[in-house]
């Protein structure tokens, strides 16, 4: 029994949480934003060129474009983005404390960085070839 | 059972799955039961307690879907026992297992304290009278369904996060919690919001709905699991536009 | 965390391991289970891609002997898949971001549909462009 019912009643919960809304939106902007830009990477690398995939000379000339480079460097950035927050999501459903979560998201930063390097290397050493 | 229904009778098979108290493993035991066209689960398996093995153990009380007792799963779905016609679940034989996400006590009975304890934390919305009659607000309808969580756990048996996550809130606490946020009757509701802020709390859930599925209350625990969610993106965006002062 | 958890107490409650997210019946489970399995197997071929893409690095030689593989029929049938899996994965997607923001709730079932047959719809018009029937 409760000497005073009002106080019994009001909400008290133990902790606050750690957040999780700004992962929320960044990943739902991510994948917004994927939709233009991978379905644009789709229909460029498939769909312009006769015969659909380019070959050597033509994917130089492709990158050669400034408005391309430019294009397909917010594309990988966001991609990877999306896929390392998408990752993390699946990982954190297994249930880890908040060290654990703090790993999780240092190793999917980390795993993104390194992709996102090499991929700029990519592109950079391709289109120094033109 | 009445003459006609004695004529109708059927055997029907359950395959129930049963464990001794501090057992390692389960077992399924078969059972056949004469039922008639009207019989429930929780009939059948009464008749199987009284005239077939005393020792299976299960939870029921009102027998009408009002105390969320006798939550259990037949033929892999979650459902109350009392309420649920032998003949909506198919023709074949019944498997009877108990809730998932929650340690098995014994055969059909499980540990409901996860569930009661992570209530505790959103309040009790509890109304004395006299404060009603000093003219404070009644619940209305939009918010009156909130109150019919019948504490079942057949949402947090469904959720297959919940199965997963042993941190994970769970939907009936998210739900509770957000009836807390939509009507906070004079309690402070943003306690309650910065808690399931978390990526244990409302963030975990990924919209299988399988709790609002199950509901038997009509109470949308993902319906309550999304409003949460859009509330705290909500201000979060209004706090970085700066355009979020109004009150909500 | 869970009150109990929370409280210092670890939860009492069994876990169903790795795969138990994926016993849902519901539409919105299906939807879950398509957009995890869809976007786990994206991952990894994000990776396949970014590896093939190396020999671009080598010269024309490399990349003309790999191209050849991949102008071949049964090739432009799996990167058609590979198309519906994004095409999937995007349509479903879209329908999270907004129920997943409290937006459209209601009519979550309806969004799926709407993802499923766009997504239908945009397959058969690819493999028709892909196959040069277009």
């Amino acid at each position: 029994m409760v000497a005073d019912l009002k106080e019994a009643r009001q909400p008290a919960p133990a902790q606050r949480g750690r957040g999780g809304t700004t992962a929320w939106i960044l990943q739902v902007v991510s994948g917004v934003l994927l939709v233009v830009l991978l379905g644009a990477h789709i229909v460029t690398q498939h769909f312009i060129v006769k015969g659909g995939l380019r070959d050597y000379a033509q994917v130089v000339s492709y990158l050669s474009n400034p408005v391309v480079l430019a294009v397909e460097s917010l594309f990988v950035v966001v991609l990877i983005w999306h896929a390392m927050l998408g990752l993390r999501a699946v990982l954190l459903d297994f249930g880890f404390g908040p060290r654990g979560q703090a790993r999780i998201t240092y190793a999917v930063t980390a795993l993104g960085a390194v992709t996102a390097a090499y991929s700029f290397w990519l592109i950079a050493t391709i289109a120094a070839k033109g | 059972m009445t003459a006609t229904e004695t004529e109708q009778a059927q055997l029907r098979r359950f395959r129930i799955t049963r464990r001794r108290p501090g057992a390692e493993r389960s077992r399924v035991e078969e059972f056949d039961v004469a039922v008639g066209p009207w019989t429930t689960l929780l009939d059948a398996l009464r008749e199987i307690r009284s005239h077939q093995d005393r020792s299976l153990t299960l939870r029921y009380s009102c027998c009408h879907a009002s105390c969320g007792t006798c939550g259990m799963r037949a033929n892999g779905r979650e459902v109350l026992a009392c309420v649920t016609p032998l003949a909506s679940l198919g023709a074949g034989p019944v498997t009877v297992e108990p809730l998932a996400n929650a340690r098995v006590e014994h055969d059909l009975v499980v540990d409901m304290r996860d569930l009661y304890e992570g209530l505790e934390p959103t309040g009790r919305p509890l109304i004395r009278q006299d404060e009603q009659l000093a003219g404070q607000r009644q619940p209305g309808p939009a918010f009156a369904r909130f109150e019919d969580c019948l504490e079942c756990g057949l949402c947090v048996s469904a959720c297959p996060i919940t199965g997963s996550d042993p941190l994970y809130l769970g939907p009936a606490a998210l739900a509770s919690a957000w009836r807390t946020v939509a009507e906070p009757r004079d309690a402070d509701p943003s306690q309650v919001l910065a808690w399931v802020d978390d990526e244990q709390g409302c963030w975990r859930c990924h919209a299988s709905f399988e709790c609002t599925e199950v509901c038997p209350s009509g109470v949308d625990p993902a319906g309550a699991v999304m409003a949460l969610r859009r509330e705290l993106t909500r201000r979060k965006l209004g706090r970085v536009t700066m355009r979020g002062r109004r009150r909500r | 965390m869970s009150a109990t958890a929370r409280a210092g107490r670890p939860a009492r409650r069994p876990l169903r391991g790795a795969v138990g997210w994926a016993r849902g019946r519901h539409l919105g489970s299906v939807a879950f289970l398509t957009n995890r399995v869809t976007g786990l197997l994206l991952i990894g071929y994000l990776y396949l891609h970014l590896g093939v893409l190396y020999l671009l690095t080598e010269g024309s030689g490399s990349w003309a002997s790999v191209l050849h593989l991949f102008k071949n029929h049964w090739f432009l049938g799996l990167e058609s898949l590979l198309i519906l899996f994004i095409l999937v994965h995007g349509l479903n997607g879209l329908r999270l971001a907004l129920v997943g923001t409290g937006v459209g709730v209601r009519h979550q079932r309806a969004w799926f549909a709407a993802a499923a047959w766009v997504s239908a719809g945009l397959y058969v018009l690819v493999v028709l462009a892909m196959f040069g029937v277009v």
